[in-house]
């Protein structure tokens, strides 16, 4: 049983903010204040070595969540402990053993090369200078990094730039990593990149990683899912859990040598129907496989298709369930 | 205190990354000294018509000539002991580029006053030095080994002070969000009473008495009047002991100022 490592109790969030009252020149005279609730009650805890990925449309409260995890912002109610410490009274303590990349603000210095951000997390984290070349020449290989990190931060593209704040956070070997949307602007191969090094670095140094995104091609790294709305959690398991629980609509198409006269609204809804060709979809829960299979069976089929709803599909679904509730 | 002393290495990181950046924005550089030099000259050629329509020699014992090398010197002061932090530390509040800051396992004011102090290292090195060096050159002020000591002392403090006060500046901007109005007003206000639009000096006894109880006259005025040798031991120690004292009142609101305006920090969400 692998231990603890993060604990989020209960955190509540709200911010004042305010919205125009009129429209034009005086909208920003004439303000209608009011109370946003960025967080409603969020709890959950991650152990060593998990990757978890914090799911949520924009303004869910996964980066407050984020904030408030690393002790930046202090929770109206409720508790974050990290290492068992509480994170807001001992964040200088226990931020030697945490790395962030915070997607839309870099911790590189835009005018001069990465390897003086990365000279600079040396001495912060005190890494001597054997464990330093080692490291970086790890990152450097694993990110295809050679040719970019003696640059100059401003010359780079974003991508590049996102891999040298990987660099930069990930050089003490943190035991818990936070990537707050990591992939912002990232091209398909470097997000390839980032996602082996992250597995590596789970495998080989027991690192832990809580990743947010609205981006639900990136969560297939991750062990578990918690989905967030409205500042609250509206699902904690795994990804194999999210699909069997919201994903168990099947789409089959079959082609026939000769059409036949079976009903098949007796096994699902029909969505398109020729006289050789049907489209079905059916419930993978209520439906017998063995006994559609064995009247297909009986049938001259040509060619089948079954496919299962995308990500997008089932994340959409539940999002439409609770909003319904 | 002692935290500072144990981190000095990683605190020269700092002040070394401000360095290098300052010196990789050359126009940066070369148009705030030009800046810098203008204001300056503008302050003369103020002074320079106040003399000239007054019909007098000299104002409050003082000639145009004094007020020329005064003016001259404050600015190339004003560069040492002013680092601009508040600017920093609003600009860091506005755009969340303090979350990065603080998750780091360094005190956030430290690694702002070094990496600053790094920035205008090399103003102070190719600009303020050099030409207070020419002035006092020019002027023949023999500056003996206690004025050395007094000027190094005030120096240390008006830094330490004015960094502090920024700091205070800044941080308010958690509730403020944009400081440019109140931060042109307060600094405004500290270049009068700093004696940068009228020398300290040049006010009527009770106003200077009043000005000299007060610790933004370490933004120039008492380091020129100790280079020109136009104020007393006495004077001098009173400008000290008040700065020191300034210090530390200043230094305990802007902790309990920070340890409160830190829970309200919500502007960098996403």
């Amino acid at each position: 049983m692998e231990e603890t490592i993060l604990e989020v109790n209960n955190i509540h969030k709200k911010f004042k903010t305010y919205e125009a009252k009129s429209k034009g020149f005086l909208a920003s005279l004439r303000r209608k204040y009011f109370w946003k609730f960025a967080l409603n009650g969020v709890s959950f805890s991650v152990k060593k070595g998990e990757i978890v990925a914090l799911l949520g449309k924009n303004g869910s409260g996964k980066s407050t969540l984020i904030k408030i995890i690393l002790g930046i912002i202090y929770p109206d109610k409720g508790n974050v402990q990290l290492f068992n410490l509480d994170s807001w009274k001992y964040r200088q303590i226990i931020s030697k053993d945490f790395g962030v990349v915070l997607g839309a603000h870099g911790q590189l210095y835009w005018n001069l090369p990465a390897i003086d951000t990365f000279k600079l997390m040396k001495s912060i984290y005190k890494i001597n200078d054997r464990d330093f070349e080692e490291r970086l020449k790890y990152f450097v290989k694993i990110l295809h990094l050679q040719q970019v990190y003696k640059r100059q931060v401003r010359t780079m593209s974003l991508g590049e730039q996102m891999k040298c704040n990987f660099v930069a956070s990930l050089l003490h070997i943190p035991k818990i990593v936070f990537l707050d949307e990591p992939t912002i602007g990232v091209d398909i191969i470097s997000k390839l990149a980032l996602k082996n090094l992250i597995r590596e670095m789970q495998q080989k140094y027991k690192t832990t990683f809580i990743l947010t995104t609205h981006i639900i091609e990136d969560i297939d790294i991750a062990d578990r899912i918690i989905m967030m709305d409205r500042g609250k959690v509206i699902f904690n398991n795994k990804f194999e859990k999210l699909q069997y629980a919201f994903g168990n609509k099947r789409i089959i198409e079959l082609y026939f040598k000769k059409p036949n006269a079976i009903n098949y609204k007796n096994y699902g809804k029909v969505l398109k129907s020729d006289f050789n060709y049907i489209k079905l979809e059916v419930n993978a829960k209520t439906i017998k496989t063995n006994k559609f299979i064995s009247i297909l069976s009986d049938l001259n089929i040509l060619d089948y298709k079954i496919s299962e709803p995308g990500l997008n599909e089932i994340i959409l679904k539940i999002y439409n369930k609770k909003n319904r509730k | 205190m002692l935290n500072l002393f144990k981190n000095l290495r990683l605190y020269f990181a700092y002040f070394y990354i401000g360095l290098k950046n300052s010196i990789s924005y050359k126009t940066d550089v070369l148009l705030i000294l030009i800046f810098r030099l203008a204001t300056s000259l503008i302050m003369i050629l103020i002074w320079t018509a106040i003399y000239l329509n007054s019909n007098v020699q000299k104002i409050n014992g003082f000639s145009l000539s004094f007020i020329y090398i005064y003016m001259f010197m404050f600015m190339p002061i004003v560069t040492i002991v002013s680092l601009n932090l508040y600017n920093l530390i609003s600009q860091d509040i506005k755009n969340g580029g303090i979350a990065i800051n603080m998750i780091r396992s360094v005190n956030y004011s430290l690694q702002l006053f070094f990496s600053s102090i790094g920035e205008n290292i090399i103003y102070v090195l190719f600009v303020s030095l050099p030409l207070i060096a020419i002035i006092l050159f020019f002027v023949h002020v023999d500056i003996g080994f206690i004025s050395l000591v007094f000027l190094a002392i005030e120096f240390i403090l008006a830094i330490i002070f004015f960094s502090i006060f920024d700091f205070l500046i800044g941080i308010s901007s958690i509730y403020l969000v944009d400081l440019s109005g109140l931060s042109q007003m307060i600094y405004n206000i500290i270049y009068f009473l700093g004696g940068g639009i009228i020398p300290i000096i040049f006010f009527p006894t009770q106003i200077k008495n009043i000005l000299m109880l007060l610790p933004f006259q370490m933004l120039g005025f008492t380091e020129i009047a100790t280079m020109l040798n136009i104020i007393s031991t006495h004077t001098i120690l009173t400008s000290i002991a008040v700065t020191i004292f300034s210090i530390f009142i200043l230094f305990i609101a802007t902790t309990v100022f920070w340890r409160k305006a830190v829970k309200k920090l919500s502007s960098i969400g996403g």
